[in-house]
């Protein structure tokens, strides 16, 4: 029942021959052959109506307007009388669209390249251009021998189902990349630039080793780019070709090229038409000086920085042109930026799109310009980055529109909402016998008002935790943040230690904009604490901790001075955050004491997409008038240093035997100390799109750290403390993170390169739903 | 013929087919009823019934609150019967669904640009319709949105104290949805723009056009305190501060 392609009878449009023409007005226009479309639409499509002449031209645009349509296969025009008589033939409608044959492409992967749809009307035209569009992204797959051939159907009714009959023939490989002409550079060299490689046995992932015409055009600019880049401005590529290989699976590939001659930059200067534009200060973007190698990419760049540089003028749209003059003798390249005129321009209007639940103000509050500011490439770009870093939107555009003047633009940003409520439903694995669940409700963006509610409840055998935040961005319409925390903490330490203790308290936040991008943040909290042993044997706890049970409360004043340029506030890439925090109590309460922490982190892009972090973290607490209770010291281990416990390092108090041994079987007691630092170096592997769309992030780390110093008189008979030092814990290790939909997941293997004899390591961990 | 299709394709006369879209639309099942629908335009394209099904399984999937799938379908229909009596009703089910798809003033306003676009278009090429009268209607309503989206990022802005960009929006309210009821306000915020900036002249003058055309409105009677001097805090709303964190 197949049969080939119908071809429908070719029209000719042309002359005035197939056109009823001469004296008379149109009194009547008939339509015939018409099945499904009505008369009114064949009509509405007509450019000439009842009482116009027979007027060919006029005719002619009418006929062509219906082919437009796509609705006919063949419509011709007619004069009986004074009626206007036309006659179409409607394409069919198709009932359905069946590829057939195809392996590497599923029929979705088709359908979405197909433009035809069940529906709606078939034309012969459409088809091509679908066959055509499919073969494309065979060709995209390396498939060159793909051969599609449609096949239809004739139903009744002058339906049609539509077959793609799809052979898809081998991939095509490339066997040889070849360079003829190449002197200064060896084919090697070479070869290294290009995008396409040659197909290896061992290249199992991957499709660069397919031929793609593409890809070849891009391997072209590559070369040209290689060679300009090294002084040879005369560089040219000849040929580029792509024979298939006698037996005919194969390509090689040849490029000839011309190397010619090495240039230096001649004489480097700035002209500019616009007045405001000191030439003498748009000097110093350039990017080359006389007597340097010829190198396009810095040309580009300086075309780039002197762009931005006027743009950050308030000249928007201005044209940057470097006029090259070539002097063969000297092999130089002299070379002038002109800046060509442009009008200043004013930003008419901000208009945000795609903010769904987000409130407009929440988003125009971070733009650095106003309407009716002068342009500002800079503040645009800004405003851009501070809009992202509200973490609320997954994609944040700024697109610059013609506004309704010449001088006028639209900044138009199209946002695209991320979702900002998180439920985490965590457990952690500990080595001890805990298992911790985990249950947090947090909505950072509260009903679109960028507000941050914040539920967290955590429970297991030794930890009970309530706590509910609540932060209001901009309090009381100013550019100040507050917020509120309520929390109860009832916390049994003997997963490391012999103490418990539950804590209350309340908490007021205020977060204050001292610069662009600094914060200083002040606090106030107040919170009792019982510090008790609980049900742990008093004989087998340190006398160290047993001397400090009782109930405390604390007043406490704190600020933090924090500059954060990162890229991203979740998973940055560039940029850096340092915090330098003081905390005093003692203002009421009755406990007093001065702790002072310093946090900073630095992200740097690297090659090829690694990206690296230095981190480094210190603290020290210092009692006054009276020592540091044991709920008030630093604790530190893992997460943060990874391949150690929880709280697993630091100074631990031992219980001794008779001889001064420590007693076996017993566990050491951590009792914190009054200072630490720790220190990270982290790679993060480049993972591609895919990942970094998903959220996952895998590194490699090294971790330094150490908690040290006990000021309290530590001199219990029968007691010692072992790894009260300066001496770094060092670990090395990698670690994979997911940003889960369920939470934040994350598996660390580390291996501990130094450690103290009490020290809890943990080789392996695993984590969900917490977060550090 | 062989195909690796995997559709359900089960041939049918037009009037089962159609009947069954009917019953789905008296029943309101409306998804059912846009398959059928969909079903009847596909096996029978040439029957009587094609053109009606494409116009019914648009209003079904309008009911469903597709309303996305019903502008496509609605659009289909009109670029195939661009003449048809219908035409008016497909081009008013287009306009009614991006109506409907408008939400409040503080977020996107992309769909009531859509909808006003569409609605003046029923308006425009039906002028005679029974449809032409609601949109026309609804048509009000879109612009008063709109007004008040550019009177809400104005207020945005005047409490930023950015006039000029302020005044920008008011303006536009002004001359653009001159017929809302956003205008006296629009005035007399231009009012306390221009006093904010110093320029007295021009203040008195939005004040003279807004004690013409709306002299018993109390926009007009703050403005009036605030030309004079007499009562200059009244156009604040005090509000407390709970309503200020928690409302708008």
């Amino acid at each position: 029942c197949l049969g080939p392609l119908a071809v429908p009878a070719s029209v000719k449009a042309q002359g005035s021959a197939p056109f009823p023409s001469g004296e008379g007005r149109i009194e009547g226009i008939a339509v015939s052959g018409i099945q499904r479309i009505e008369p009114a639409t064949v009509v509405s499509y007509l450019s000439v109506r009842v009482g116009d002449p027979f007027d060919p031209e006029r005719l002619d645009d009418s006929l062509k307007r219906l082919f437009a349509t796509g609705l006919f296969a063949d419509v011709s025009f007619d004069r009986n009388g004074n009626t206007l008589v036309i006659q179409v033939t409607e394409n069919p409608i198709i009932n359905r669209i069946i590829f057939d044959g195809n392996k590497r492409l599923d029929n979705e992967e088709l359908s979405a390249e197909v433009q035809l749809r069940p529906r709606i009307v078939f034309t012969r035209a459409k088809v091509q251009a679908d066959v055509q569009r499919m073969l494309d992204l065979y060709q995209r797959s390396g498939r060159f021998a793909a051969v599609i051939e449609p096949k239809v159907v004739q139903l009744p009714q002058n339906r049609v189902d539509l077959i793609f009959e799809i052979s898809e023939g081998p991939k095509s490989k490339i066997r040889r990349i070849n360079f003829i002409g190449n002197t200064a550079f060896s084919d090697k060299d070479l070869r290294e630039q290009l995008a396409t490689t040659e197909a290896r046995w061992w290249r199992l992932f991957g499709s660069n080793d397919t031929y793609d015409p593409d890809r070849q055009a891009f391997d072209r600019e590559q070369l040209r780019r290689f060679y300009f880049n090294n002084g040879y401005a005369d560089f040219r590529v000849i040929s580029a070709t792509a024979e298939l290989t006698p037996d005919r699976e194969d390509f090689i590939v040849t490029f000839v090229v011309e190397e010619g001659e090495i240039y230096h930059f001649g004489t480097v200067d700035v002209e500019s038409e616009i007045r405001d534009i000191d030439e003498g200060l748009f000097r110093v973007f350039l990017g080359m000086r006389e007597g340097q190698l010829y190198n396009l990419d810095r040309i580009t760049d300086t075309v780039d920085r002197l762009t931005n540089a006027a743009g950050v003028l308030g000249y928007a749209f201005v044209n940057v042109r470097p006029m090259p003059r070539k002097n063969r003798e000297t092999r130089t390249l002299d070379i002038t930026f002109r800046v060509l005129d442009a009008p200043r321009v004013y930003v008419e209007r901000i208009a945000v799109h795609g903010n769904v639940r987000t409130r407009d103000e929440v988003v125009r509050r971070e733009f650095r310009l106003v309407e009716g500011d002068a342009f500002n490439l800079s503040k645009m770009e800004r405003s851009r980055q501070r809009i992202q870093s509200l973490g609320f939107f997954r994609e944040s555009e700024v697109e610059q529109l013609p506004g309704s003047r010449e001088d006028r633009l639209v900044l138009d940003v199209s946002l695209q909402e991320d979702a900002t409520g998180e439920l985490s439903l965590g457990a952690a694995f500990s080595s001890l016998e805990n298992f911790i669940f985990e249950f947090s409700i947090r909505e950072r963006n509260l009903l679109g008002r960028a507000q941050e509610l914040r539920l967290n409840f955590s429970l297991s055998s030794l930890r009970q935790q309530i706590d509910v935040g609540f932060t209001e961005p901009r309090f009381l319409g100013r550019n100040i943040s507050a917020g509120i925390d309520l929390f109860q903490i009832n916390l049994e330490q003997s997963q490391f230690s012999s103490f418990q203790t539950t804590t209350t308290g309340i908490s007021f936040r205020l977060g204050l904009p001292i610069a662009e991008r600094a914060v200083l943040a002040l606090r106030y909290s107040i919170r009792r604490d019982l510090v008790d042993i609980g049900n742990i044997d008093p004989n087998r706890t340190s006398r160290f901790i047993r001397d400090q049970l009782g109930d405390n409360i604390t007043s406490l004043f704190g600020y933090s001075l924090i500059y954060d340029s990162l890229n991203h506030p979740l998973r940055p890439t560039r940029g850096q955050r340092a915090v330098f925090s003081q905390d005093l109590a003692g203002l009421g309460g009755d406990i007093f004491y001065l702790r002072t922490r310093l946090d900073y982190d630095k992200f740097v892009p690297l090659i090829w997409g690694f990206y690296g972090r230095l981190g480094a973290e210190g603290g020290y607490i210092r009692g006054l008038g009276q020592d540091i209770r044991i709920n008030d010291r630093f604790f530190l281990g893992g997460p943060k240093v990874r391949g150690f416990d929880t709280a697993g390092l630091g100074p631990a108090a031992v219980l001794l035997d008779d001889d001064g041994n420590p007693i076996a079987g017993l566990r050491p007691d951590f009792i914190g100390g009054e200072a630490f630092y720790q220190g990270t170096a982290e790679l993060f592997l480049p993972l591609g799109e895919a990942a970094r769309e998903m959220g996952v992030q895998a590194s490699l780390y090294l971790d330094a750290a150490s908690l040290f110093e006990l000021s309290n008189d530590f001199d219990f008979e029968g007691e010692a403390v072992f790894g009260d030092t300066a001496e770094p814990r060092v670990s090395v290790g990698l670690g994979v993170a997911w940003e889960s939909p369920f939470g934040p997941f994350r598996i660390d293997f580390a291996k501990i390169l130094k450690s103290q004899p009490f020290d809890d390591t943990k080789s392996f961990q695993f984590n969900v739903g917490t977060s550090f | 013929c062989s195909g690796s299709e995997k559709d359900t394709y089960v041939a049918r006369d037009v009037d089962v087919l159609y009947s069954i879209g009917y019953d789905g639309l008296q029943k309101r099942r409306w998804k059912m009823a846009a398959a059928a629908f969909d079903e009847v335009e596909r096996q029978h394209p040439y029957s009587v019934w094609a053109r009606q099904a494409q116009l019914m399984g648009a209003y079904a999937l309008y009911m469903d609150d597709e309303y996305d799938s019903a502008i496509l379908a609605a659009e289909r229909f009109l670029s195939l019967h661009p003449g048809n009596e219908n035409a008016a009703y497909a081009n008013y089910l287009i306009a009614v669904s991006y109506y409907e798809q408008i939400s409040d003033v503080y977020r996107d306003q992309r769909v009531t640009e859509q909808a006003a676009q569409a609605l003046t278009e029923v308006v425009r090429r039906y002028p005679d319709s029974e449809y032409a009268r609601d949109a026309a209607l609804k048509l009000d309503l879109v612009y008063d949105q709109l007004a008040a989206k550019d009177m809400d990022v104005g207020r945005f802005y005047l409490k930023q104290e950015q006039y000029l960009a302020a005044m920008g929006r008011f303006q536009n309210v002004i001359d653009r949805y001159g017929t809302t009821s956003h205008v006296p306000e629009a005035l007399h915020r231009m009012v306390e723009c221009y006093t904010a900036l110093g320029v007295e002249r021009e203040a008195q003058k939005y004040a003279a056009v807004l004690g013409h055309n709306h002299p018993g409105s109390k926009w007009y009677r703050y403005s009036y305190a605030m030309v004079t001097g007499e009562d200059p805090d009244a156009p604040q709303e005090n509000r407390s501060f709970f309503a200020r964190i928690f409302g708008n």
